[in-house]
């Protein structure tokens, strides 16, 4: 296994290299620079040439991307344009921000999304099935960011003006304020905040986990082994979260060792939304501001996760079924 | 016992959630009775004096450090303010002296200290516009030093600024905000941005002047200002929140859950909220934004002639534009780039904007050889009338304005095929001159020069517009003594650009401000929301009422 994972990721290191050089070259090529947000017919040419070379873009492109190539092998990020500080001090900070929201998203997609397969495929046919089954393909088929806006509209602003007992923050981490709470309210105020986005963030997948979870058990229930679990007396509970639920994981921990990534770059239209710090608003604004360092980095960072999302789906293939790891 | 497990981390998690619900809500109050929330659409950047980008940078700055003078929009332009008129001014009085008036005396303040406690004097500022004039620092508002020759301190209090010819904006290009030079004196002009009290503004780090200072700064969330204590008096708030949300929706739930205290509101909400928020007036900062279509005359040959481009302006409907965006009340039709509230530049007769008239504009593409080809759309020697309408993704004002205009110039057999492109593509290709028509807009400056727009090789010269004599107008504006000589020639070279119609200018813009009727002392007007931040008041619940601030262009809330 170790040899396995030390080959897939010596394999990686290429593709990486080759993504970043892709990316820095595309990048260099869309029109536009780091300079144009100065664009205003009472800031001169000239200084927007001083910009440039300050920020070392008057070298040509290739001299650019060595320079930026040998520092990144070093592991210098180099410094945001538009931030004007570290990036290793930038990514962390959006990062951790990111994480919290999507966990509780993750917890949202798989949590809800399996408990819902499983009931479904347990009582297939039933009324709630079928109740299920289209409330999933609705909230599968919203978009987002409508989603997005209908929560903070039903549960933020007429939970206001209705007066309802509970109301959910609209938008960012933290209430005004929060420095003043007590660590209880602290701990309150930031899962408040999290519950919209997280929902928002989350239920279209978790409809699509659902789906995927109620057609991998039912063909797993079909099997022989579960028929005879059940012809040896074992309760109903433990054949299936014991015996089939095992099998049927597989086609989930693909989905998600995909997500991994999704965990890290965030997603920009939910955090915009909700005027949340993450990764995924990092990542366009950079774009927008033609923030190269940022960019390369952040890609860096995906593309890593990329890799290690599909190890990781790779090495719970082999926890969940023992004949991949004997294979 | 292993279910009893696994209950128990969430039995802490719902005990901790019920138990902080019954929080105290006289600290909430406390709270929200000491502070005011400003919904911002952006961050801060750059929180120093020549190194500011976004509009809330400007009016952070303006608050956090004392500038040598101050200013008033009165008449139409910017009028100096000196110390006894102004708490954030440094300078007592000043003088011009020395041949032909070149050079300015201030007299400062010697009782102003830094947030660190040291004195601020006239160094400072010799240092301040010494910097920004540096080419490696690369300022955006370095051009205002173009005509300083030299700067000194004769002594702590006393400051001269040599110019190299006497102009009107002689004040307004030295009297800047002034940076503490003790703290960045040491640091690499061409990393100054970089300076770790900037990229660590928060907890009183950055040293100021001014009456507030960055307490906090979470980033992409709020940015806290409290008050700097060495400043006196001391400001009526102890915290301003500038609350950052990008999503337009969102910022005004914000506003209208009570969140929130001020908010620029999009102009097609204005009725919702004022309905909704019944303890709020609107307050409004004054045109200083225009619309305009640029015609590019290289692109195509209908475009090169001016009789053609009148007609394109003729057709559009600006006061029907103005009432489908919306905006009844807080835009005006647009003749030229000077603003009505620029009084001494703004002609209503030489720069009045084109009428409505789509059966003149029709009978102006006859003559000139436009005519109906067997599709509707206009032909001339096989080229049909055909254009490509461009405008910046991102604003949807400008992707509705598209729509309209495509519609109007359907009517009289033109083609406009709309575009919308990537900001820094767009911009990008304005200056590359490719593109045949392009929405976009422009903030007035608040000191006159229009060269960059309408001279030969100009980076923002994208109509290609060349009139030598329209040049040597703007250039003998350029070197008069004062505004009012100036403007005689600024409205001269206008009359000559509105007639070659390289743009149709559309309309000018007001931005109406919601005001929650807590929040009073308010000052909102052409120069911005945050010029006397220092001086609101909150008024505390149950206080009984005051007359709103913002005098003639408040408007109370319905409801």
């Amino acid at each position: 296994m170790f040899r396995f994972l030390a080959r897939r990721l010596l394999g990686a290191i290429p593709l990486i290299l080759g993504v970043l050089t892709l990316i820095f070259f595309v990048m260099h090529l869309a029109p536009g620079d780091p300079t144009s947000r100065y664009f205003d017919p009472t800031i001169s040419p000239e200084i927007m040439e001083q910009m440039r070379q300050n920020l070392g873009l008057d070298e040509p492109v290739p001299i650019q991307y060595l320079k930026w190539m040998g520092a990144f092998l070093t592991g210098d990020f180099g410094y945001s344009f538009s931030y004007m500080r570290p990036i290793s001090e930038i990514l962390p900070e959006v990062m951790w921000n990111t994480l919290q929201l999507t966990l509780m998203s993750l917890v949202v997609i798989f949590g809800l999304g399996m408990l819902i397969g499983i009931f479904q495929a347990v009582r297939q046919y039933s009324v709630g099935d079928n109740v299920l089954t289209v409330v999933a393909l609705f909230f599968y088929s919203m978009p987002g960011f409508w989603l997005a806006l209908m929560l903070i509209l039903v549960f933020s602003l007429k939970a206001s003006q209705w007066g309802w007992p509970v109301q959910f923050p609209s938008s960012q981490m933290t209430s005004g304020g929060y420095e003043f709470m007590s660590a209880p309210e602290q701990f309150r105020d930031r899962v408040m905040h999290l519950i919209l986005p997280s929902i928002a963030l989350g239920i279209g997948s978790a409809a699509g986990v659902a789906r995927f979870m109620r057609g991998s058990l039912l063909e797993v229930i079909r099997q022989d082994y579960i028929r005879t679990a059940r012809a040896k007396g074992l309760e109903e509970r433990v054949v299936i979260f014991k015996h089939a639920l095992r099998n049927a994981l597989l086609p989930i921990i693909t989905i998600l060792g995909l997500t991994l990534p999704f965990l890290f770059s965030g997603a920009v239209l939910i955090e915009v939304i909700f005027a949340w710090p993450g990764m995924g608003r990092l990542i366009v604004d950079a774009v927008f501001q033609r923030d190269y360092p940022l960019i390369m980095a952040s890609s860096f960072l995906i593309a890593v996760l990329v890799i290690l999302g599909n190890l990781l789906a790779d090495v719970l293939y082999a926890i969940a079924d023992p004949r991949i790891r004997s294979g | 016992m292993g279910t009893r497990n696994h209950l128990a981390p969430l039995s802490i998690v719902l005990v901790l959630l019920v138990s902080s619900a019954c929080g105290s809500d006289g600290d909430r109050n406390a709270y929200r009775d000491d502070t005011v929330t400003i919904l911002s659409l952006a961050d801060i950047s750059k929180p120093m004096p020549f190194l500011s980008e976004t509009v809330l940078d400007g009016g952070v700055v303006g608050q956090m450090y004392m500038s040598i003078l101050g200013g008033v929009w009165e008449d139409g332009r910017l009028h100096a303010r000196t110390a006894d008129q102004d708490a954030l001014v440094l300078a007592k009085a000043y003088e011009f002296f020395g041949p032909d008036s070149t050079s300015l005396r201030y007299h400062l303040r010697g009782d102003v200290r830094w947030s660190d406690g040291v004195p601020l004097t006239a160094h400072d500022a010799v240092w301040t516009l010494e910097t920004r004039a540096d080419p490696r620092v690369a300022s955006p508002r370095r051009n205002y030093s173009q005509f300083i020759e030299q700067v000194e301190a004769e002594d702590d209090s006393t400051l001269v600024v040599h110019f190299s010819r006497r102009y009107p904006e002689m004040l307004a290009h030295s009297a800047t905000e002034v940076a503490p030079r003790h703290v960045f004196e040491e640091s690499d002009p061409a990393n100054l941005r970089s300076h770790p009290t900037l990229t660590r503004p928060e907890g009183g780090n950055l040293v100021v002047s001014g009456p507030y200072m960055i307490g906090e700064w979470r980033r992409g969330q709020r940015v806290t200002l409290v008050p700097n204590p060495e400043f006196q008096p001391q400001p009526n708030i102890p915290r301003v929140v500038f609350q950052v949300i990008p999503e337009e929706t969102t910022r005004l739930i914000e506003f209208q859950t009570g969140n929130a205290d001020v908010l620029q509101l999009p102009y097609d909400k204005l009725e919702l909220v004022q309905q909704s928020v019944p303890d709020m007036r609107i307050e409004v900062r004054r045109g200083r934004l225009f619309e305009y279509i640029a015609y590019n005359p290289l692109a195509h040959p209908a475009l090169a002639d001016p009789q053609v481009r009148r007609a394109l302006g003729l057709a559009i409907d600006r006061e029907g534009m103005i009432r489908a965006l919306s905006m009844d009340g807080f835009a005006e039709p647009a003749g030229f780039d000077f603003s009505p509230i620029q009084t001494l530049h703004h002609d209503p007769v030489a720069q009045a904007p084109l009428p409505f008239d789509p059966d003149e504009a029709a009978r102006i593409l006859d003559d000139r050889g436009w005519l109906p080809g067997p599709d509707g759309i206009r032909i001339k020697e096989g080229r049909p009338l055909r254009l490509v309408l461009s405008t910046n993704a991102g604003n949807q004002r400008r992707a509705d304005i598209g729509q309209i205009v495509h519609q109007a110039w359907s009517r009289i057999g033109v083609d406009a095929q709309l575009q919308t492109r990537e900001s820094n593509t767009f911009f990008d290709a304005l200056n590359r001159k490719e593109f045949d028509a392009a929405i976009a807009g422009w903030s007035i400056a608040l000191f006159v020069d229009m060269t960059s727009l309408w001279e030969g090789e100009s980076l923002f010269n994208f109509t290609s517009f060349d009139d030598p004599e329209v040049s040597r107008i703007m250039q003998e504006a350029l070197t008069q003594p004062t505004a009012e000589a100036a403007a005689v020639y600024w409205r001269e070279a206008a009359a000559r650009i509105v007639e070659e119609q390289p743009y149709s200018w559309l309309f000018f813009m007001d931005a109406p401000v919601g005001v929650r009727n807590r929040i009073q002392g308010t000052l909102i007007d052409t120069l911005g929301e945050l010029q006397n931040l220092h001086e609101w008041r909150i008024v505390p619940a149950g206080g009984g009422s005051e007359s709103a601030g913002g005098g003639a262009d408040a408007v109370q809330g319905g409801g």
